[in-house]
């Protein structure tokens, strides 16, 4: 039996390198993929304690979410490929015109 | 071909074969958030989502590491491809672009966060799991889906509505100038 | 154990509004498709639509539920006042809609389906008991909203908007799933409700962990509502967005994000006031401080009004912070104020727009006195009730939110908070100097069109109405609270 801490600690991992990916990367869809990690992250915390609580709300949460992501991944991209379009760039520094 | 494993063996192999995803999945999410090129980052991406399915599958999920295999890797990730083949960027620029001064103020963040989260997580009393019994199944799961969480389940249907009409509208080009 | 699952049959009257605007969504979809050339009856079909919602709403208040599929769906007061405000929100936009999707040449059908949608998706969070339902409807509200943004498509601006946007409120959306799972493991439960019994039962009131998940469900709707350490996005996104969404995202989102903000806070952690209550504080000063200051310095009137927006979510936090039926209740009346108040100053935005994108700037409302008296006086009321002097509404909300914190103790916060209010009628009063002192360059007279002045004549009305008389939507927005507050 592999205790709860073990999933949460590798969770907390995941979240973090997504935070730091988010922060430090400049390409949108890098930043976009860090995003997703962090997502999954949470998911990988609620299939845990589902599992431990032996409850089925972490997996149906879990299941919504991953439902929700691919949602976002499809305007997401969308927004980008409509950005690129007009701007030929995928960086986050190269695109900011407003200031202020 | 007869493969007996002594009954002392199993957990064994059961917690390498955990530790064994543990690493493939950090080591997908590191290399999708540190790669150079953007594809190498997508197969990053595609082998912690794997790793992960792996995960779930050891925490008697079958459902929802079935619906990460299928959403995730099969969906998104492909998503993600079709978004680089579109739009094209430009790899040695991205090569060539190092996080400045936000590169170690990220690192501080990332460490520090890893460290309070994993440090609660780890000291936190957790509630003593309760008996098994069959939980998780692809079958209760469904059943829940369908009763308890029927709203829930119609409103993601909506969001996938909005996704559609939403990606359509904002990713075509230029119906607005032509017509009206 | 082969029985039969046991489907919940709810009945689904009470739901009519829900359903309603679904439909009318759908509706809005199809109808685009058939129409071809008539495609101008389509926001009139949305404002019929959204009208009847109200009316369903109004209709539907006697037989509140606070429990609908299991308990995941509250219908009683406090959310019906919220989705009032919301559905005021979306009828404004569609008024103000109608003239600038035709200056702009946008296209039409998906822009009200969508902006229909993220109605229901507002609905649903305001509504939502549980965690997952509260999830689901703040992604529906925001996906769609992030298409809005990003619907100028010719314009580089606009697309910006969107995916500065949608990053960061992807990012929100990441930490605050975390958190919601993070305090999943330490109560079992994601009902709130649940959630506040549990914390007593398990004696989890002083849990670091919880702690950190509660504090990470806050960030993440900081971001939501714009609020100080967190509010970067939102003059770019506000600035790029096309006009009458940007007024939509100052009005409805945010009302949403602060009715569930509310919810969570007074009905799921109580017992945690102690430990949010300080850093609920710390984040209004922030948000007011940054938003007037920052406002200052501003040219461009949409990216003014963004900052004004920051600093409008400052003031309302003031509300959450006393923790009394009598701050929710300033909240709620706040948020009816504010709509109607900026939703007023958009329409003169609109108004003056043009292809070239006039009435940006504020150099283009030098001498709107002289070429047109009518805008120019209603923006001086606009911009005397967003300052909140007096007379008008803004006077009356700021009053009741200031009030309430000071009761709850909050003094210093509420000395910081008047100053602060004193602060931004420095550039809320520039654009009045700049209508009233200065001689127009071109001198060119604005088209009006029915569906601005009627947007128009709807704010003042209500700028001044409830300035003037105050008193009904205070005691309304006072019944609410004993659903929320058990």
């Amino acid at each position: 039996m592999i205790p709860v801490s073990w999933y949460l600690t590798l969770a907390a991992i995941l979240f973090s390198i997504g935070v730091y990916g988010f922060l430090a990367r400049r390409n949108v869809i890098i930043m976009f993929l860090s995003i997703e990690l962090m997502l999954n992250a949470a998911n990988l915390n609620l299939v845990a304690v589902s599992h431990y609580l032996t409850d089925l709300r972490g997996q149906i949460l879990t299941f919504f979410i991953i439902a929700v992501a691919a949602a976002e991944a499809a305007i997401g991209l969308g927004i980008v490929v409509a950005l690129f379009r007009n701007k030929a760039t995928v960086y986050a520094d190269e695109i900011a015109q407003m200031k202020g | 071909m007869n493969l007996s494993i002594s009954p002392e063996a199993v957990p064994l192999i059961r917690e390498g074969i955990f530790v064994g995803l543990i690493i493939v999945t950090v080591f997908g999410a590191l290399l999708a958030t540190l790669a150079k090129r953007m594809t190498r980052a997508v197969l990053g991406l595609v082998v912690c989502f794997l790793g992960i399915a792996g995960i779930y599958y050891f925490l008697n999920s079958p459902f929802v590491a079935l619906m990460q295999l299928l959403i995730y890797v099969g969906a998104v990730a492909v998503t993600i491809c079709f978004a680089i083949m579109l739009a094209e960027p430009d790899e040695r620029k991205l090569a060539a672009k190092t996080p400045g001064m936000a590169g170690p103020l990220a690192v501080l963040l990332g460490a520090t966060v890893t460290w309070v989260l994993a440090g609660t997580a780890i000291k936190a009393e957790w509630m003593a799991p309760a008996v098994k019994i069959n939980e998780g199944s692809v079958k209760d799961v469904g059943v829940s889906l369908l009763t308890t969480y029927s709203m829930v389940f119609e409103l993601v249907s909506i969001v996938l509505l909005i996704a559609i009409l939403g990606s359509l509208v904002i990713a075509r080009s230029g119906r607005d100038k032509a017509e009206c | 154990m082969d029985t039969a699952p046991n489907f919940i049959l709810t009945p689904l009257a009470p739901l009519a509004p829900e359903l309603l605007l679904i439909c009318l969504g759908l509706l809005l979809v199809v109808v685009d498709l058939f129409l071809g050339e008539k495609r101008h009856i389509l926001p009139w079909l949305a404002a019929l639509g959204t009208l009847t919602g109200l009316f369903l709403l109004g209709n539907g208040s006697g037989h509140f539920s606070d429990g609908l599929f299991g308990g995941m769906y509250i219908l009683d007061a406090y959310s019906l006042f919220f989705k009032v405000i919301c559905l005021i929100g979306v009828l404004f936009t569609v008024m103000l809609s109608v003239r600038y999707l035709d200056t702009e040449k946008m296209h039409q059908g998906e822009y009200y389906s969508l902006l229909v949608f993220a109605a229901v998706g507002m609905m649903v969070m305001v509504s939502a008991a549980d965690m997952i339902v509260l999830y689901l409807g703040l992604e529906l509200m925001a996906l769609s909203v992030y298409c809005l943004v990003g619907l100028l498509k010719s314009d580089s601006r606009s697309n910006e908007a969107a995916l500065k946007y949608f990053l960061m409120g992807a990012f929100s959306s990441g930490i605050l799933l975390y958190g919601i799972s993070l305090i999943y493991g330490m109560t079992g439960t994601t009902d709130l409700q649940l959630i506040s019994q549990r914390l007593t039962e398990l004696n989890l009131a002083d849990n670091t962990l919880l702690f950190i998940a509660l504090g990470m469900v806050l960030i993440a709707f900081s971001f939501k509502v714009a609020a100080a350490p967190f509010h970067m996005w939102a003059p770019d996104a506000y600035e790029g967005a096309p006009t009458p969404i940007t007024a939509f995202m100052s009005v409805g989102p945010k009302a949403a994000s602060f009715a569930v903000l509310g919810r969570i806070l007074l009905s799921g952690f109580p017992e945690l006031h102690v430990h949010w209550g300080p850093l609920i504080a710390g984040i209004a000063l922030l948000t007011m401080a940054t938003g007037n200051i920052l406002a200052i310095s501003q040219t461009n009137i949409k990216r003014m009004l963004a900052y004004s927006s920051i600093a409008h979510a400052g003031f309302a936090l003031l509300g959450i912070l006393a923790t009394s039926n009598e701050g929710v209740s300033a909240i709620m009346n706040y948020m009816l104020i504010y709509a109607f108040m900026n939703m007023g100053a958009f329409a003169i935005i609109i108004m003056l727009n043009n292809r070239e994108r006039r009435g940006e700037q504020l150099k283009d409302y030098r001498g709107l006195a002289q070429t047109n008296p009518v805008a120019a006086a209603l923006m001086l009321i606009f911009m005397f009730s967003l300052t909140g002097i007096p007379p008008t509404a803004g006077f009356i909300g700021k009053f009741y939110l200031f009030l309430a914190a000071m009761n709850a103790g909050y003094t210093g916060t509420v000395i910081a908070a008047v100053i602060l209010s004193a602060v931004s009628a420095y550039y809320y009063l520039r654009v009045v100097r700049y209508m009233y002192m200065y001689d127009s360059e071109k001198g060119e007279a604005v088209a009006m069109s029915p569906s601005l002045t009627a947007a128009l004549i709807f704010a003042v009305i209500g700028v001044i109405g409830l300035g003037v008389a105050p008193g009904w939507v205070l005691e309304m927005a006072s019944q609410s609270l004993p659903a929320l507050a058990q």
